[in-house]
């Protein structure tokens, strides 16, 4: 009989995280951390709410209800560190002793002001892991901007490329900080695995404009190949057309639809009931369809418009055409691929019995990454941190709360 | 010299144009000695020297046409040694010619296969067809993106726009990076490989994840009309635009200090955010002249420095000339095969102790057929002539 075998320990399992991040970018990065089993204890104050358990929602909820929070900070642990006061500082310091990894997103220099810089950590724990990200990096003339999800595209080129054309630029918001965010895991993974190895730790420098650079390279070398500076072109790809987003019955319903061969165009003009136009000479290759853009997608425009998304999708795809509904948050939620792999999580919170979140963005076969814990509320952790981990007394742990240190 | 984060770490790349390439690309940066397999004819990003090029540094590259059973019997002896085999065939191909991850495994059980599709291994529409757009747009942010349009009228009246570049695809490989390493780092305790299933839909859903469950928690939909900034966005300036931030207090001080106007910091009207949202039109009507006195880079700089976050809307042909690029040694040059050299982009961080940087060039197709086939695996040269008549090579 074979034997059933063990499970594995989680992919991180072991690894102990110091979270001083806040926001969306660095909370999200250790959340990935977090999906793979890492300990992750998030340091926080309430002289310095983190903005995603103080920014109101759409619905208007109050200060004390944080709608965006849980979606970026699962897994994770809370404890609360009043760093304008030494003892904070020096709690920090006895904390870093038994983590493997610090992460922090503050503005460079931040962290060394509060006497958390990486050479003070690293005397402490000579090998410790830090990964700082910012908006620019640690260094460079530009090294103390601050910045946002939305400055990360606009350094980077992204909202210059993206818009109709002729049209002004466009900005990108949080899920630039959740591209931020992979970059400073990958980071920290790699980090992670060179000190698994060699027993050497290490301080990693992260810039947040760069990661988004990062994520346009092809771009920004065919600048520099070709001398030009590269246009805001809508949906029009080089290449192939019909390519882009058709309306369909209903209010603000969208249908995208991309043709990258002759047979997927066949196949296409063959659904729409090959319809005489779709026969004239000037579509007949992708060079004319791509000159005579405007008056091909208002033709097909035309016959997209009487159908529902779903279905038109479905019969595309049954024919081989690549098309997909713009799909809604509600489309999404609904979805039945999205279903069967149970991508949607439901549990409670530190502040709702019922929550829905997305859960971990891919899945492992042999050791699964998983949603744990969604939200924490502040500091509830304090208890087993400073008690367990570092061995103060209840009372002790009392006295700093009253004394606004544990804050 | 000193080991880089990932030497050591083997990797092979069955992957063409932007995903699983870039996810590759970020393995190889690190230090992995990623082998890319192409097919005889070429990876099809090969027709955009841009693309090729970025996407395949610091890699070395065969030809292989692994489905078919000569080819198919290199691909598995090729996979033997190595940690990682990143593919991004349709569900089921390499299952057809016995190189999928069950036979693949039986002989390299440390082996982790990530396999990138568009929508992952299992599901209704796992054989779904897509392009990069139809991948974008099945994925909650292109519904709601708040793209401007160009006369200023009702976002939703026109269709909705993609992300410029091809920003999707090469998020879906980042997104891949990690959940590698994540496996890499498992493998390092355990000896155990595994298989991961990415699907490009989830790993673009994953970065919209809290506006997307305000639809499930709220019953409230995210649309491209329903985004406006309460506390700055992109606003017009002299030539070009900028976007700003003035959701705390002091920031929207720092700014009007800035434009010469240090009275509207006090001014009731904007003194806090809720204020300033409310009256936004006004405080728009007060800023759009100012800001016509200044260029993007002067607002940059000049508010910057005042504690205000401003980004300047920059065209990626401006980056090379960035100081502050520059001083990171953002834009490496590298020497080409046909001895051109340019400059392109690098790595977003910068590693204390493992070096982290781009090095070698794209490989011209095939370039180490002969390197990798002829001494890793001991094919005499008599036989990879043959290999290469038969088209396998």
């Amino acid at each position: 009989m074979t034997p059933i075998p063990r499970p594995l320990p989680a992919m991180l399992s072991g690894l102990r995280v110091l979270d001083f991040t806040w926001a969306w970018a660095g909370p999200y990065a250790t959340t990935l951390l977090g999906f793979a089993g890492a300990e992750v204890v998030k340091v926080e104050s309430r002289t310095r709410l983190d903005l995603t358990r103080r920014s109101t929602g759409h619905s208007g909820t109050g200060d004390q209800v944080s709608p965006s929070f849980s979606h970026i900070n699962l897994n994770k642990r809370s404890i609360t560190l009043n760093l304008s006061d030494p003892r904070a500082v020096a709690l920090a310091r006895d904390l870093v002793r038994v983590f493997d990894v610090v992460a922090e997103n503050y503005r460079p220099g931040v962290m060394d002001k509060l006497g958390l810089g990486y050479e003070e950590l690293r005397a402490i724990k000579p090998d410790l892991i830090m990964i700082s990200s910012s908006t620019r990096g640690a260094k460079g003339p530009e090294r103390r901007y601050a910045g946002y999800a939305t400055i990360f595209a606009s350094l980077s080129g992204l909202s210059h490329v993206t818009g109709y054309v002729g049209g002004p630029p466009t900005q990108f918001r949080n899920s630039m900080d959740l591209c931020s965010a992979h970059t400073m895991a990958i980071a920290t993974l790699a980090a992670v695995y060179a000190w698994r190895r060699s027993g050497r730790g290490q301080h990693v420098d992260v810039s947040a404009s760069e990661a988004a650079i990062a994520l346009l390279g092809d771009t920004v070398l065919g600048a520099i190949m070709g001398g030009q500076s590269p246009a805001r072109q809508g949906n029009a790809d080089p290449v192939m057309a019909p390519h882009n987003c058709y309306p369909c019955r209903g209010e603000d319903s969208w249908i995208s639809i991309a043709v990258g061969s002759e047979a997927e165009w066949h196949a296409l003009r063959h659904a729409m009931g090959d319809p005489s136009w779709s026969h004239e000479e000037r579509f007949a290759a992708a060079g004319g369809r791509q000159r005579h853009r405007e008056e091909m997608d208002r033709l097909i425009g035309g016959w997209t418009a009487a159908w529902d998304r779903v279905e038109l999708a479905e019969t595309l795809q049954r024919v081989g055409v690549a098309a997909t509904p713009v799909m809604s948050s509600e489309d999404l939620y609904g979805d039945p691929h999205l279903g069967t792999r149970r991508k949607f999580v439901h549990g409670a919170d530190h502040e709702r019995e019922d929550v829905t979140v997305v859960g971990p963005p891919w899945r492992h076969s042999a050791t699964p990454a998983q949603v744990e814990r969604l939200g924490v509320a502040l500091g509830q952790d304090n208890a087993h941190i400073f008690g367990e981990v570092l061995g103060l007394s209840g009372q002790e742990i009392e006295r700093l709360q009253a004394e606004r240190v544990l804050h | 010299m000193t080991d880089s984060a990932l030497s050591g770490v083997r990797v092979v790349e069955l992957c063409q144009m932007v995903a699983g390439p870039y996810c590759a690309k970020i393995l190889a940066d690190l230090g992995a000695d990623v082998i890319k397999v192409e097919p005889p004819g070429g990876d099809a990003s090969r027709q955009r020297s841009d693309l090729f090029l970025y996407l395949n540094t610091n890699k070395r590259g065969i030809t292989l046409d692994p489905l078919g059973h000569e080819g198919a019997r290199l691909f598995h002896e090729l996979c033997r040694d190595v940690d990682i085999l990143i593919e991004d065939t349709p569900p089921g191909t390499l299952e057809d010619w016995n190189i999928g991850f069950g036979h693949l495994s039986a002989v390299n059980p440390r082996l982790i296969v990530a396999s990138i599709t568009p929508f992952g291994q299992h599901g209704p529409h796992r054989d779904w067809k897509a392009h990069p757009i139809t991948t974008w747009f099945s994925s909650g942010e292109g519904y709601f993106l708040p793209v401007p349009t160009p006369d200023g009228g009702p976002a939703t009246a026109r269709e909705p726009v993609q992300a410029g570049g091809l920003v999707g695809e090469y998020r879906c490989g980042m997104s891949a990076a990690v959940a590698i390493l994540l496996a890499l780092c498992s493998q390092q305790a355990t000896g155990q490989g595994q298989q991961i299933d990415i699907s490009k839909q989830e790993a673009l859903l994953d970065l919209s994840r809290y506006e997307i469950c305000k639809y499930p928690n709220d019953g409230f939909i995210e649309r491209r009309d329903t985004r406006a900034s309460p506390s700055g966005g992109l606003l017009p300036c002299r030539d070009g635009w900028v976007d700003v931030h003035f959701t705390e207090d002091h920031q929207w001080r720092a700014l009007v200090q800035f434009l010469g106007h240090p009275e509207w910091g006090e001014d009731e009207l904007f003194a806090t955010r809720g204020a300033r949202a409310a009256h936004r039109e006004e405080l728009v009507a007060c800023l759009a002249p100012e800001l016509q006195r200044y260029t993007p880079e002067e607002i940059y700089h000049g508010a910057q420095r005042l504690g205000c976050p401003v980004g300047p809307i920059t065209d990626p042909a401006d980056l090379l000339a960035s100081p502050q690029l520059g001083v990171r040694g953002f834009f490496p040059e590298l020497e080409h095969s046909d001895s051109e050299r340019f400059r392109q982009p690098g790595v977003p961080y910068q590693f204390s102790a493992t070096p982290c940087a781009v090095r070698l060039p794209a490989p011209r197709l095939g370039e180490h057929n002969d390197a990798v086939l002829g001494k890793v695996f001991g094919i005499t040269p008599e036989e990879l002539a043959r290999l290469r008549t038969a088209g396998v090579i």
